[in-house]
């Protein structure tokens, strides 16, 4: 990949833009929210191309947007954000959204603390590991008949918790309640739906992962307080999406798009951007289908979360009121949303791409849990198994600089290639170890190619966000035990 | 027969079927070939590698697949994205493609292998789509030159 050659002028210590001059194409200008440091390896990356890519894409209004945990994608780069105003002709493009849609992350509080777990921790990460299916293809949790298949797809969290898989608590604390409203099962592909009948419950592979973790600091122990969390507090998290039937959704639309282009006249700089308006049959067709998906996710991480529940009260032999297994919130990290925004003054419907990146709305909107109404929404920021991750909050500015976005991780920085090279000869088991971490994994190639030097450092990550006041950091949380795909 | 002793430049093509090469997050396989049917099969092969061990997949089973496309780019793009439904919803795992007919904007072919079993098998890594990203498909003078990077 050829480093990039083009104009980035620096705003401040934490915004750098790509100037609309760049290419006579863009319709708006870049803005990449990074460190002076961050930003040599991003014009490496060549990650600025598709920022600039993006920016060309009929309706883009105000800024093509990177966070900074972005690294290459198709289309979209990944940590990528591009908002379209639907009566302009806005468009909608599946490589906005990624091939995992709502791939998403889940943090769950419990009323446990480090010592009451400690000696059960290889027990609860070998019961995870066996009672919630992970790796290349995994299936068999729970398996779905057409008609439940259909519910799952028009009700997302609903049908789960409506069938055991949980309480009516969780909905609430839940994007979108776990469940987009214009999800139509007609736009799905008979291959979409084969895909998905046998998938729900699992974690499948790559960066997806359930650990068990420890609130490490808090930065702000008010808005920790109305999120429930405390130092030397035990939490959990699910890291997965929609599986095969995202996938599936993702390559049907990615063709059919293919024509839409063609059909509506749009000037595309890399297929991977193939799009149509949003309010075209093409356009509403993929919003169908996306969040049909998006709500197969949102019913998958429940699920996940219903057996997390099931195997800590089987191995700690302690109630489900005394484990106390809460969720404090669930993200969406790869989606396309309609939101109203304050655009010019004017409340204006935009369709919000977020590509490997999470929603942040702040204190008092309405699309947030009332009981978090004066905080702002929790955005929960996954980081590498070695390192930690973050739970961050919302803020006015980051609403209006970054239509309410924030980071979704920390960011690949190797190939995965590399990363196996790297950890030949290394024992990544045995390196985590070390550092107190218990890590099971289904894949033979899976731990070299997530270890810890794969990524940027979350640390750097959330601090660029949190010096420019996009969001803000809560608690910092560490890794004690990690099962992979 | 009339001997021709001008020196014979027939271009010799890689004896390999294709090799991998590392992007950014993700995997790209580079397939050669001698046609571009034969570059088309070897691709193929080569996406399996990629999923799969595939050094122990036995022809056992094969399966007609038909794709179509606007030009020869989208038209290997989901006619790999066939076989990668045939792997996700029915196990299969091909070694061998043979093409039966390649126009800009249709395919057939017969795919050689056998369903997955844990047993014998070991996978690799999910492919979650075929991408366009840098997508070449070249007669490059001395033989076919396929280039596809997968979405892991």
């Amino acid at each position: 990949m050829n480093p990039w050659q083009g104009p980035i002028e620096q705003l401040d210590d934490y915004r750098f833009k790509i100037p609309k001059s760049y290419m006579n194409e863009m319709r708006v200008p870049g803005l990449i929210y990074a460190n002076v440091e961050m930003m040599e390896h991003i014009k490496n990356d060549s990650t600025p191309i598709q920022i600039a890519n993006v920016a060309c894409l009929p309706g883009i209004i105000k800024y093509s947007i990177a966070m900074p945990d972005i690294h290459w994608g198709y289309g979209f780069s990944i940590g990528g954000v591009g908002a379209t105003e639907i009566d302009k002709g806005g468009i909608i493009s599946p490589g906005g959204v990624g091939s995992d849609i709502n791939c998403g992350v889940r943090l769950l509080r419990t009323n446990l603390s480090l010592s009451d777990i400690e000696d059960k921790l290889p027990a609860l990460v070998n019961g995870l590991f066996r009672n919630i299916p992970a790796g290349v293809g995994s299936h068999g949790a729970i398996k779905l008949s057409p008609k439940d298949t259909a519910d799952v797809l028009h009700t997302g969290t609903k049908w789960a918790v409506s069938h055991g898989y949980g309480i009516p608590e969780d909905i609430l604390y839940t994007e979108e309640h776990g469940q987009l409203p214009f999800a139509n099962p007609e736009q799905i592909s008979q291959r979409a739906l084969e895909r998905g009948h046998n998938q729900l419950g699992t974690l499948g592979s790559g960066n997806h992962f359930l650990e068990i973790q420890v609130i490490d600091r808090v930065f702000d122990p008010k808005i920790a307080a109305i999120f429930g969390l405390k130092e030397q507090q035990i939490t959990i998290m699910i890291h997965t999406g929609s599986r095969g039937l995202g996938y599936q959704v993702c390559e049907d639309y990615l063709r059919s798009m293919g024509d839409a282009s063609r059909k509506y006249g749009i000037y595309l700089p890399d297929r991977q951007l193939a799009c149509a308006p949003v309010d075209s049959p093409e356009g509403k067709g993929y919003l169908g289908a996306m969040a049909c998906a998006a709500n197969y996710a949102w019913a998958n991480r429940q699920c996940i979360m219903h057996l997390t529940r099931r195997t800590f009260e089987q191995i700690l032999g302690l109630s489900e009121k005394e484990i106390g297994i809460q969720l404090v919130y669930d993200v969406a990290h790869n989606i396309a949303k309609i939101e109203k925004h304050m655009v010019n003054g004017k409340e204006t419907t935009l369709c919000v791409h977020r590509k490997g990146a999470t929603r942040a709305f702040p204190a008092g909107h309405p699309d947030i849990p009332e009981r978090y109404k004066d905080a702002g929404q929790p955005v929960i920021v996954p980081g590498d198994m070695g390192r930690a991750s973050y739970v961050l909050v919302g803020t006015q500015l980051g609403m209006d600089e970054a239509f309410g976005t924030a980071c979704h991780g920390a960011g690949r920085i190797m190939s995965r290639t590399r990363a196996i090279k790297e950890a030949k000869g290394r024992s990544i088991t045995r390196e985590l170890a070390d550092k107190g971490i218990i890590v099971r994994s289904s894949g033979k190639e899976t731990l070299a190619e997530e270890m810890p030097e794969a990524y940027k450092d979350v640390n750097v990550v959330v601090n660029i966000l949190h010096q420019a006041g996009i969001a803000k950091k809560v608690a910092k949380i560490r890794p004690l035990g990690v099962v992979k795909g | 027969m009339v001997m021709d002793n001008t020196l014979d430049i027939t271009p010799t093509p890689n004896p390999k079927r294709f090799d991998s090469f590392e992007h950014t997050a993700d995997m790209g396989i580079i397939a050669y070939g001698s046609t571009r049917e034969e570059a088309f099969a070897n691709i193929a092969c080569g996406m399996f590698a990629l999923l799969a061990e595939s050094d122990n997949i036995t022809l056992k089973k094969s399966i007609n697949i038909e794709a179509s496309g606007y030009n020869y780019d989208e038209l290997l793009v989901n006619f790999l994205s066939e076989l990668l439904y045939h792997c996700s919803t029915k196990g299969m795992l091909f070694n061998k493609v043979a093409i039966l007919e390649l126009t800009p904007t249709l395919i057939k072919a017969k795919a050689y292998g056998e369903k997955y079993t844990s047993s014998k098998h070991q996978l690799r890594q999910e492919i979650k789509t075929v991408t366009y990203h840098q997508l070449k498909i070249e007669d490059t003078g001395c033989g076919w030159e396929i280039r596809v990077i997968f979405d892991v």
